[in-house]
């Protein structure tokens, strides 16, 4: 059998990730008693970068996996691929993770269909193991290995929704939008724009957020603010950068937008 | 012996109007002379004699003429009325009520009012009481002009020949038309439709329509010109005409568009709305300036505000130009949010003595001013020697805080309003002639002009200490501080000046006006004087304005929490004792009293009772009152006809059209064939194919080999309940329905779409009084199919009492939770918070909250739409955050509610 190459997944810079609360320790706590966690929490909020982040700081690489409708058990697990006349079994990235002791990140699993959830029941609970049918076997996963999966609790529609014996096998981590110093400094350094615009973008976001009719239930994330930060860095006026990188995003309708406009126009 | 009064005749013939005089007359200053009471006794007599309504109509008319000194006026009216009645006692009456303010407004008015009244008696008298009580509303409101253009119109009206059946329909038409004009253009617009019915009495109809659809803000020579473009196409073609002027016409549209320059405030009223509450995080509402009485309308400012709501003229008319007038309207709310942003109106005298010394000084010195219902800045002023002036002062510092605060934080804001205002200011300087003396120094502080020449030493002085005292992080309370160390300099300049000084006018009036803040949170501020009374007890101390301040975000209503937020300092004995304080001074549920001393509804024959009982959750126990909540399900009576049911589909054509092909989507189409399935029952000939190719290519071929045959299936049950409280009785944003009335149309819609899906589903409406009396009714059971029993409970559904919403979402949940279906919903449409007898504020969304979470415990899950409520942080505390949605104008929910329920329900 080949060696098992991690190199791909690992992690050698470190990602830019300012807390806002234990959410670190709390991680390393859990990854030291090997619990899977699930991040809760609003779109572009930072759950992704925080795990990077923790897959950094923890020095384990970081398997990702998004999870879609047509997510299969197979595409978790692997499959046989037929290579020169012969059968080769090829490990998904489930299987890749606990064998080479990864933190494996599925992001969106509500997106994921409901039968594939099932297999990561047996990882998630003390046996910590994965078995592969197709092959035939029980994999007994790495001893680092860790799975965390995310979650929008935001989904509206009441069909997608975890299943009670899946959600009881994680802990759980609520993340939002930081305070809003730090959601400044956040865009600020990811963004490379001046710490005073920085301000300004996380107030409007902060105006966005109470705008709580049809539509903008989420506000404006701090990944649409680094992206109008992004923007005005390279020389997008600001209102421009707003338009395009924050209202326009959020929604489609044009009375909205009327009120969001206003509110950039009284910031920039 | 009985007192020989002059109406002691009265007394004889008729006690009880003589007792109903005597008690007019008693009111009257200075008391009437006897020969006037014995005319009045004697006419009434007279009149009496008539008709007993006739007597009652002339004493009436005879007491109002009698308080003015003119005797021609009674002369005239009691030869008028006399005449009229000769021809009969209903004439004589309709004569007797309203000829009594034509006399009033002077003698220029009789001569046309005769003739008009002649002219309509020609038609008949049914003609004269309806149009008549308009001409006296008018003559009320002094308006002459209109008066006259009015008596007018009905003259031209009614002196055309036109059947019976339309002079019955005009009767009602224009008294209804007159009073629906706004007041500053009334006089134009009755005009142009006198000129419309001489024209042809049929264009009347058209005309009003037209005025309805927006010719109305039509400033009159645009009116003018206006209707003379319609009336030349009528004269070409009197159907083009018609069109043109009801605006029915492309052209007659467009005509009105481009003469059109005035924006109506309900246009922009709900973007502004919710801008307000995006930056303030709090509802603050933009409304019509109420006119204040007598106040010219030169002076009245284009904005002010208080706490709760901004005020904008009815409609904006500044500028030539649409566009304009609707910016100018959205920058004066932007500023004018600015006096909440920044705190204005906690302006606290108290707080300010004791953040600065000269405060407290002046404080400690000079008279203690107006009474307690003064407002602070008043209080302040009233310390002073000139205290116009020093409130000019106070207000002129306090702009220039705001404006430094707005620089710093919404630089594009004020980008946008200064080059705006120093336009108008220049307009209003040009205009007076000499300067205030304030106005360098406004000019500076405000508009930020940099001086042409050099500022005078009293601007340039006052200009230097603000910007040494004041910075973006000053109170409101720094200003007073700084009108104290400034005062004395600026009072004598003003000695210096001979001539009188005016009030500063400053652009669009826009500057803060404590005194109309302060009266609408009077009531408050009675409750915050409670509190800090009862916590200085304590040996708290809090600041009025803080706690006023809280109480306007708070809606009234205030935690402990809150108060130890607020408190500043407290003794050392009452440390231990904390902020645990009865605070119910504010709040007390004067129903929940009632309840507690057993004078509650009566609790019903329990036994017999067909209703089902609750139990309610109490937030302060924290723990369940059980039995505690009767609902009582309610047949609603389908006495509706099902016009509106038809009515509805066919006004939302488009919309239904659109719905059910969307609703066919989310229709299972039983068995699915999935095609290059990874397993399956069966090959996927074609992927098949493609796999052999892959090989003999040498490439890696697919594993989706398979076909799967998947029985897919739909599974949702979902209850609409709707709220029916009284309030569902207010307009909807934009004038014409009601809240209840663009709700049923969406349960319309909301059947025709789930009849298409196909899911199941049912409908009910709560309100009710009291715990003991929820009513739940019933409007479409899971099993019943859409009948026409269901459409006419639809049409006939309207508003009820309070809402108790716990209580029918509990039971709406037991209703569900009997209904098989995997995935079961409950929509909760309503339009505000729950309210009722002893179930307010926290109480009630604690207990809301709680029926929520019971749902979906039972595997219910709870949405709720709030309609035609700004959005509210409390909203979340309801329902969670997740579950709402808020629909800001319910014109929208016919359509968003479908919208919702496919996102809702939708699989993929």
């Amino acid at each position: 059998m080949e060696p098992l190459d991690s190199s791909p997944y690992e992690i050698t810079e470190a990602p830019f990730y300012l807390s806002s609360g234990d959410e670190i320790g709390l991680f390393e706590a859990a990854w030291k008693a090997r619990l899977p966690v699930m991040l809760k929490g609003p779109t572009g909020c930072g759950k992704t970068r925080f795990v990077q982040h923790m897959a950094w700081h923890l020095k384990r690489p970081l398997v990702t996996v998004a999870c879609h409708e047509d997510l299969f058990a197979s595409d978790l697990l692997g499959r046989y691929l037929l290579m020169h006349e012969e059968t080769v079994w090829v490990d998904g990235p489930l299987t890749h993770a606990a064998r080479i002791g990864a933190i494996c990140y599925l992001d969106e699993i509500v997106e994921a269909r409901k039968d594939t959830t099932v297999v990561i029941h047996p990882l998630t609970d003390d046996r910590r193991m994965l078995s592969i049918d197709k092959k035939g076997e029980i994999l007994k996963a790495h001893p680092d290995f860790m799975l965390v999966i995310s979650y929008n609790p935001g989904y509206q529609s009441v069909l997608k929704d975890l299943k009670q014996s899946t959600r009881q096998r994680f802990v759980g981590m609520q993340f939002d939008y930081p305070p809003a110093d730090r959601e400044a400094r956040i865009v600020a350094a990811e963004g490379g724009v001046e710490p005073t615009v920085a301000e300004r973008l996380v107030t409007l976001a902060g105006k966005i957020r109470n705008v709580r009719e049809q539509g903008l239930t989420e506000g404006a994330s701090t990944r649409l603010l680094i992206y109008a930060a992004q923007l005005i860095a390279r020389g997008i006026p600001p209102a421009q950068a707003c338009r395009t990188a924050v209202c326009l995003p959020l929604t489609d309708d044009d009375r909205l937008q009327e009120t969001l406009a206003d509110l950039v126009a009284d910031l920039f | 012996m009985p007192d020989p009064t002059p109406l002691e005749q009265l007394r004889i013939a008729d006690p009880e109007t003589y007792v109903w005089v005597k008690g007019r007359v008693a009111l009257m200053t200075p008391p009437p002379p006897d020969g006037f009471l014995r005319r009045l006794a004697e006419e009434t007599i007279w009149a009496l004699s008539q008709e007993p309504g006739l007597g009652r109509a002339v004493a009436q008319g005879l007491l109002q003429l009698g308080a003015r000194p003119d005797s021609e006026a009674t002369a005239t009216y009691i030869r008028q009325v006399r005449r009229a009645a000769g021809t009969g006692p209903t004439l004589g009456r309709i004569m007797a009520v309203h000829l009594v303010p034509v006399l009033m407004a002077g003698a220029g008015l009789l001569a046309p009012f005769e003739a008009t009244v002649r002219i309509m008696r020609g038609k008949g008298t049914y003609t004269l009481s309806e149009p008549l009580a308009v001409l006296g509303e008018l003559l009320g409101a002094h308006d002459i002009p209109s008066a006259e253009a009015y008596l007018d119109l009905l003259a031209a009206t009614f002196g055309q020949a036109i059947s019976y059946n339309r002079s019955v329909r005009l009767v009602y038409m224009l008294p209804k038309a007159v009073r629906g004009f706004a007041a500053q253009r009334r006089a134009a617009q009755i005009a142009r439709l006198a000129q419309v019915v001489r024209t042809d009495p049929r264009l009347v109809d058209p005309f009003l329509e037209g005025m309805q659809k927006g010719a109305t803000l039509l400033a009159p020579r645009d009116l003018e010109r206006f209707v003379a473009r319609g009336l030349a196409h009528y004269r070409q073609s009197p159907k083009s005409g018609a069109m043109f002027l009801g605006l029915a016409s492309e052209m007659g549209r467009e005509a009105c568009a481009r003469l059109q320059k005035a924006v109506p405030l309900a246009r922009i009223k709900g973007p502004l709305d919710r801008y307000l509450s995006a930056r303030l995080g709090r509802p603050l509402r933009v409304m019509p300036m109420p006119a204040p009485p007598g106040a010219p309308a030169a002076h009245r400012p284009w904005v002010c505000s208080d706490r709760y709501c901004i005020y904008l003229p009815d409609e904006i008319d500044h500028f030539d130009d649409p566009a304009e007038n609707a910016a100018l309207g959205k920058m004066l709310v932007r500023l004018e949010a600015g006096f909440n942003e920044w705190r204005t109106f906690s302006f606290d005298l108290e707080h300010a003595a004791d953040l600065y010394p000269p405060v407290a000084l002046r404080l400690g010195s000079g008279s203690p001013g107006p009474g307690p219902d003064a407002c602070d800045a008043e209080r302040f002023a009233a310390r002073f020697d000139r205290p116009a002036l020093v409130e000019e002062l106070l207000a002129l510092f306090e702009l220039g805080r705001v404006v430094v605060c707005a620089s710093a934080r919404y630089p594009g804001l004020m980008r946008e309003a200064l080059p705006v205002l120093r336009a108008e200011a220049g307009r209003l300087r040009q205009a007076r002639g000499r300067g205030h003396l304030l106005a360098p120094l406004y000019a500076r502080l405000v508009m930020e002009i940099a001086p042409d020449r050099t500022p005078d030493a009293l601007t340039h002085t006052l200009e230097h200490s603000f910007r040494t005292h004041i910075t973006a992080c000053s109170p409101v309370e720094a200003c007073a501080a700084l009108v104290c160390l400034c005062y004395d300099r600026v009072a004598a300049a003003v000695a210096r000046r001979a001539a009188a000084e005016t009030p500063l006018e400053v652009p669009f009036g826009w500057r803060p006006h404590w005194a109309l803040a302060h009266k609408a949170v009077a009531p408050q501020a009675a409750a915050a004087e409670r509190i800090k009374a009862k916590l200085a007890e304590q040996g708290l101390k809090i600041y009025r304005g803080d706690l006023q301040n809280k109480l306007a975000d708070r809606q009234g209503r205030l935690s402990a929490d809150d108060i130890r937020e607020l408190v500043v300092t407290r003794g050392d004995d009452a440390a231990r004792t904390g902020a645990a304080v009865v605070l119910d001074g504010s709040n007390v549920d004067m129903a929940a009293v009632f309840e507690a001393a057993g004078i509650g509804p009566p609790a019903g024959d329990v036994a017999a009772d067909p209703a089902f009982r609750y139990p309610e959750w109490d937030a302060q126990l924290q723990d369940y009152l059980h039995d505690h909540v009767r609902v009582q399900p309610v047949e609603v009576p389908a006495d509706g006809d099902g016009d509106f049911y038809r009515g509805t589909l066919d006004r939302y054509r488009g919309l239904v059209t659109r719905m059910r092909r969307a609703f066919e989507l989310l229709k299972p189409e039983g068995l699915v064939m999935l095609r290059q399935w990874p397993e399956g029952d069966a090959f996927d000939h074609r992927a098949l194919i493609d796999f052999a190719i892959d090989r003999r290519a040498g490439r890696i071929p697919s594993d989706r080999l398979f076909i799967k045959r998947l029985k897919q299936e739909r599974d949702v049950a979902v209850l609409l309940l709707v709220d029916l409280s009284r309030s569902t009785a207010n307009p909807a944003a934009g004038g014409r329905a009601t809240v209840l009335e663009v709700a049923k149309e969406a349960l319309v819609l909301f059947c025709e779409a789930l009849q298409v899906v196909g899911d199941p589903y049912a409908i009910a409406g709560f309100s009710g009084t009291g715990r003991h009396a929820v009513d739940y009714f019933c409007i479409k059971d899971f099993q019943e199919p859409l009948a026409a029993g269901v459409q006419k409970r639809i049409s006939g559904l309207r508003p009820h009492r309070s809402t108790r919403m716990g209580a029918a979402m509990r039971h709406a949940t037991a209703q569900l939770a009997q209904v098989p279906s995997r995935v079961r919903l409950l929509i909760l449409v309503s339009d505000g918070f729950p309210n009722d007898l002893g179930y307010k504020g926290e109480y009630a969304i604690a207990d809301t909250r709680r029926a929520a979470q019971e749902a979906r415990a039972c595997n219910v899950h709870v949405k709720a739409i709030t309609v035609n409520i700004g959005s509210d942080p409390r909203l979340d505390d309801l329902y969670g955050r997740v579950h709402h949605h808020v629909i800001g104008d319910v014109r929208e929910l016919p359509d968003k509610l479908l919208r919702l329920y496919g996102v809702l329900t939708r699989r993929y």
